[in-house]
């Protein structure tokens, strides 16, 4: 053993002799050699930063998204490992990851090519967290030296950011992602020259890479799709939604200075190292916005206040709902709205006269040779859109719309008229002047021809119906996900679910001989069939309506609808527990300033399938607006020979 | 929320470097103009503001030195790209002398904000000219709205590359030198 211990001890003194040398050369090397130096720099750095407490600070929170978890832990919702240079365990504690952010800061530079965006050092692919604590540690940059990036400052000076504007894109029914609207942020240019079409907007989207309607709405309410910031021009923007889907964006400037401006364009520069993992109602582009602005000003408590849905308009309540933040409102109208407010200002003989000059160019400039210049020029202008809203929109416009395009633009340009005024309005009020999403409801009641007496509870989680206040909504659409009525009969002792809409979409634009559109509904959802003769749960039955058909308007106040409609039911109540039918379904809408909504609508299914009980039901309703609050709402409904009667109390929050 | 595939793939023609050859500008030329084989407009736009990568030109005041430098790049791209995505718009606009896309053209071609009023009025007067036929595209449009700048004397003075460099560059476009 000793043998064995005296040999290892011989050949350990061997080995000192033989590099007792080396080792003290190498000591010495390193003592003297600058890594050493900036070894201990960043060792002091990384105390600095403990004693400091700065992996606790807002700021730091924000640029990583750090949130609470339920265990009192920190979890970020970035997504990406790239993200994160501590590694995974970055994820979830701050502390580790502002080590490894200093360290990595303090690395030296290696050689990359000028565009290999991955390859660049931590300081270029992480300029927010660079600059903050470059500050907050007072890092000497004669100690640790600051990296050249030329790929974040080109990119950074392009977009020459000075103050922000919230952009709320009003609602697009046509697209399940759009139907609540749609928020992103635009960034004034610096270079001070106000024309907002070239600013730079900042949009979180989700990554699609489907093209199933199954699939995108499974990825999109549970997950699956990986979410990132764009930056882009705002005139992307404007051609997709102002243009294409005819919505109304709204512009909220923010009272947030260029130094914040300039660290939520940087910040958004280091999200492109990661995703976040998107959901359709939860963590969505206006939540991860909501994460941006607390970049830009840390103290703007926005995103905690979200929990469960965020639905965009109420994170626009957030934004507004800070004293200050909010510097001004303005509007773009739809290029519907321009067209149809250029209809609205034209006798019929002029409308006639620009429907032929967009259906035949110049064939037709013989039917305003005769008429003022100014006049002309009118006419021109609103041909010229309609040829556009109808035939440019597209892919590739064919060659006959190219030809009469510039035909129409050649006439125009030949009458010397400057630029006439359209003083188009939006589709609705502005957005935040409308109710709250969500809706919660007492009602009581009367049923079977005022024999039994009933109280009721309502929830709904979103958004709006033809009876809720009109104010800040569109006025041709209602759109519902997840309603729930409960109902207590009081004689019987009986709860049962009255009434389950999973999703309720109307969509009645108003027919326009410039814009038709058709009108479209589809309703998914559970009901009672209380014209069979039974009650409670075994009286429950689940179904699917779609229809389609044609909407008009009678002035601003009346707006009709005609649908033909299908039906497909199945519960317990009917015959062979189901039925299949093909029928109609009609109503009427009467709004009065921001006070009153009035809706009557009936259906009849002829079923020719299952059980073919006939069941028309007609249902009138009336809604006394208390604000945007709150409504006193009263309706009776038929069901075959069945009626009822009810007053409810509805409040929005 | 809203999903990315844009309608707006659209309107965006790729520039087939070679078809406009014969529009490019002494020094310069129009074949570096393409943003490569990528279809996807948004990809393309990003390009023009990150992509620093050298290529040739086609500036208001011609001249190869400016073909070196990143602004110049930049301030074309913007250009091209805008024109791309907004033609229908900017058409629209020059018939009918002025509106906020021509506007913001005349600000992305370096032009003074007195300007704009003499630019809208020269696109709605020489409209013929910049859209010769039906299948005039926008870089044809963009290079023919150049050429009558460079001809009138009067926006030649305040329309000035100099200016559309430093915008791109994020500096502040201050007034031409008289």
């Amino acid at each position: 053993m000793n043998d064995c211990l005296s040999r290892r001890f011989r050949a350990e003194r061997r080995d000192v002799l033989f590099f007792g040398p080396l080792l003290f050369c190498l000591i010495v090397g390193l003592c003297a050699s600058p890594a050493s130096a900036e070894q201990s720099y960043l060792h002091e750095l990384q105390t600095r930063a403990r004693t400091r407490g700065l992996a606790r600070t807002r700021l730091w929170q924000v640029l990583l998204h750090y949130h609470r978890t339920l265990c009192g832990g920190w979890r970020s919702s970035a997504d990406g490992p790239g993200f994160f240079l501590a590694g995974s365990v970055g994820e979830i504690d701050p502390e580790a990851e502002l080590m490894a952010t200093v360290a990595a800061f303090a690395a030296p530079a290696t050689p990359a090519a000028p565009d290999d965006e991955k390859g660049q050092h931590a300081q270029c692919r992480f300029p927010a967290r660079w600059s903050w604590l470059k500050q907050e540690l007072a890092i000497d940059t004669a100690r640790l030296p600051e990296q050249p990036c030329p790929l974040f400052s080109g990119w950074c000076q392009a977009i020459a950011p000075e103050k922000v504007a919230l952009v709320f894109s009003s609602a697009y029914l046509n697209s399940p992602a759009s139907m609540y609207g749609h928020t992103f942020l635009r960034l004034t240019r610096r270079t001070g020259e106000d024309n907002r079409l070239i600013d730079y907007i900042v949009n979180f989207a989700a990554e699609e890479d489907t093209k199933s309607g199954l699939v995108y709405a499974w990825k999109g309410l549970f997950g699956g799709f990986a979410g990132h910031f764009y930056v882009m021009p705002y005139y992307m923007k404007i051609q997709e939604y102002s243009n294409i889907e005819s919505r109304d964006l709204w512009e909220y400037e923010l009272a947030l200075g260029q130094a914040q401006a300039e660290r939520l364009v940087a910040h958004t520069w280091e999200t492109r190292s990661t995703h976040f993992n998107y959901y359709f109602a939860t963590e969505n582009c206006s939540y991860f916005l909501l994460e941006l602005l607390e970049v830009a000003d840390p103290e703007l408590r926005l995103s905690d206040r979200f929990h469960g849905t965020v639905v965009p308009v109420e994170t626009l309540r957030a934004v507004l709902a800070v004293p200050g933040l909010v510097k001004a409102r303005t509007v773009r109208p739809s290029l519907r709205a321009q067209i149809l407010n250029r209809k609205s200002h034209m006798m019929g003989s002029e409308i006639k006269t620009a429907e032929a000059l967009s259906k035949r160019g110049r064939e037709a400039q013989g039917l305003i040779a005769d008429w003022s210049r100014e006049r002309q020029a009118r006419i021109i202008d609103a041909a010229y859109d309609l040829l556009r809203f109808r035939e440019g929109l597209t892919k590739e416009p064919s060659p006959e719309f190219l030809r009469k395009e510039r035909e129409l633009l050649i006439l125009r340009g030949r009458t010397g008229v400057p630029p006439l005024d359209n003083d188009a309005k939006p589709a609705s009020d502005a957005p935040e002047t409308g109710h709250r999403s969500l809706r919660l409801g007492l009602a009581g009641g009367m049923m079977g021809g005022g024999h039994a007496v009933f109280e009721e509870l309502s929830l709904r989680v979103a958004l709006h119906d033809f009876l809720d206040p009109s104010r800040g909504y569109l006025d041709d659409a209602e759109l519902e996900m997840i309603q729930l009525r409960i109902r207590f009969e009081n004689a019987a002792r009986r709860v049962f679910p009255e009434r389950l809409d999973l999703i309720n979409i109307l969509s009645v634009s108003g027919y326009d001989r410039w814009i038709p559109k058709t009108a479209w509904a589809i309703r998914v959802g559970g009901a009672q069939a209380h014209n069979l003769a039974c009650a409670g749960v075994r009286c429950s039955y689940g179904g699917v309506n779609m229809g389609g058909g044609i909407s008009f308007r009678l002035g601003h106040p009346f707006l009709f609808f005609l649908l033909a409609d299908a039906d497909l039911a199945g519960g317990a109540p009917f015959s062979d527990h189901w039925r299949i039918g093909l029928g109609g379904f009609a109503g009427a809408v009467l709004r009065l300033g921001h006070f009153s909504q009035t809706a009557a609508e009936g259906r009849d299914i002829y079923y020719f399938l299952g059980d073919r009980r006939r069941a028309p039901v007609i249902s009138v309703g009336q809604g006394f607006n208390l604000g945007p609050w709150g409504q006193i709402r009263l309706v009776g409904d038929a069901v075959g020979s069945y009626r009822e009667a009810r007053a409810e109390l509805l409040g929005y929050f | 929320m809203k999903r990315l595939s844009l309608g707006l793939g659209a309107f965006v023609l790729l520039f087939a470097g070679t078809a406009h050859a014969q529009y490019g500008m002494a020094g310069c030329g129009l074949g570096a103009m393409a943003f490569g084989n990528d279809q996807d407009t948004l990809k393309q736009v990003i390009a023009a503001i990150i992509n620093p990568t050298a290529g040739q030109t086609f500036a208001i005041t011609s001249g190869t030195s400016n073909c070196v430098s990143r602004g110049v790049i930049r301030a074309e791209r913007e250009q091209a790209a805008f024109a791309e995505v907004n033609f229908q718009d900017i058409k629209g606009n020059m018939a009918a002398g002025g509106g906020e896309y021509l506007a913001s053209l005349a600000t992305l071609l370096g032009c003074e904000d007195s300007a704009k009023p003499v630019f809208a009025r020269m696109s709605q007067d020489k409209l013929e000219i910049l859209v010769p036929s039906p299948s005039t595209t926008p870089i044809q449009m963009l290079v023919g709205v150049k050429q009558q700048i460079k001809a009138s004397p009067a926006l030649a003075a305040s329309c000035t590359d100099a200016r559309a460099i430093a915008r791109a560059e994020g500096k502040p476009m201050t007034l031409a030198k008289r």
